[in-house]
């Protein structure tokens, strides 16, 4: 069928374009790729697409784990504790969706 | 789901864990907030890959472009992450071009890499064969000196 062709032309350019940008993550694309999939709305996600979602959790959870650290350096503590992310979420508008996602 | 599918659709808690020492490095973090910073991650993930989807589906494409994936960042609040992705992704495209180039290189020249290989093999040795007989003639050179200085200070002595 045609459509089908189509799609395995595209997923074979997709794939040599995929090397570029593989090792630029410190988190595994491969995975993100396969949480991508799990939707099964989706047909295709490109390299670049994987590796812009990869790029943005990495920056998320740097900038939401810095700022849980203000917190333990000001209680004056050692040891980075889950109050101290709770508390980000609570006091930070940036991170107000994460009080309505179950997290346990 | 089985385990290995729960396995493999969510971020590696280990390489998280590397991930959190080097946004911190030196302080230690207890293990309820590793495990929170996890489920962070998958949730992050699931929830913009889920908008980048639904961005994509709208505009009837099959495939989820970065496109789809920076307007679903601004959607959900992260515009703020717009610019320096924006940004990382101009840095990747430079890099695929350059490739490009290269292997472009490698067309133009009409040689096979094996053949340029050889090539390159061939200039090596010719560029060898020439430093040792600069060497050579160097050496010689010192040696006629070393003599003629010899010859000299015998015919002063005598």
């Amino acid at each position: 069928m045609a459509g089908n062709e189509e799609v395995l032309d595209e997923e074979k350019q997709l794939n040599e374009n995929a090397n570029a940008s593989i090792r630029l993550t410190k988190l595994p694309q491969t995975r993100v790729r396969n949480i991508i999939k799990l939707d099964h709305d989706v047909t295709l996600a490109s390299s670049e697409a994987v590796y812009l979602i990869t790029k943005t959790t990495e920056l998320f959870v740097e900038y939401f784990t810095k700022e849980a650290h203000k917190r333990t350096v000001e209680y004056k503590r050692k040891t980075l504790q889950r109050k101290d992310l709770d508390d980000a979420i609570k006091t930070t508008d940036h991170f107000a969706f994460l009080e309505d996602i179950p997290l346990d | 789901m089985t385990d290995s599918d729960e396995e493999s659709a969510n971020l590696p808690r280990s390489t998280i864990q590397k991930f959190i020492k080097e946004v911190v490095p030196g302080v230690r973090v207890s293990n309820d907030a590793k495990d929170l910073i996890s489920n962070i991650c998958n949730e992050f993930v699931h929830m913009v890959s889920s908008e980048s989807n639904s961005i994509c589906s709208q505009k009837n494409k099959k495939t989820i472009f970065p496109e789809h994936v920076i307007e679903a960042l601004k959607n959900l609040g992260f515009e703020g992450y717009v610019g320096e992705l924006k940004k990382v992704l101009g840095d990747l495209k430079t890099e695929k071009e350059e490739r490009k180039k290269c292997s472009k290189k490698l067309e133009k020249s009409g040689f096979s890499l094996t053949e340029l290989e050889k090539q390159q093999k061939e200039l090596f040795e010719k560029a060898k064969e020439e430093q040792a007989r600069e060497e050579l003639m160097e050496w010689n050179q010192l040696v006629e000196e070393e003599k003629a200085a010899k010859h000299a200070q015998s015919s002063k002595a005598l």
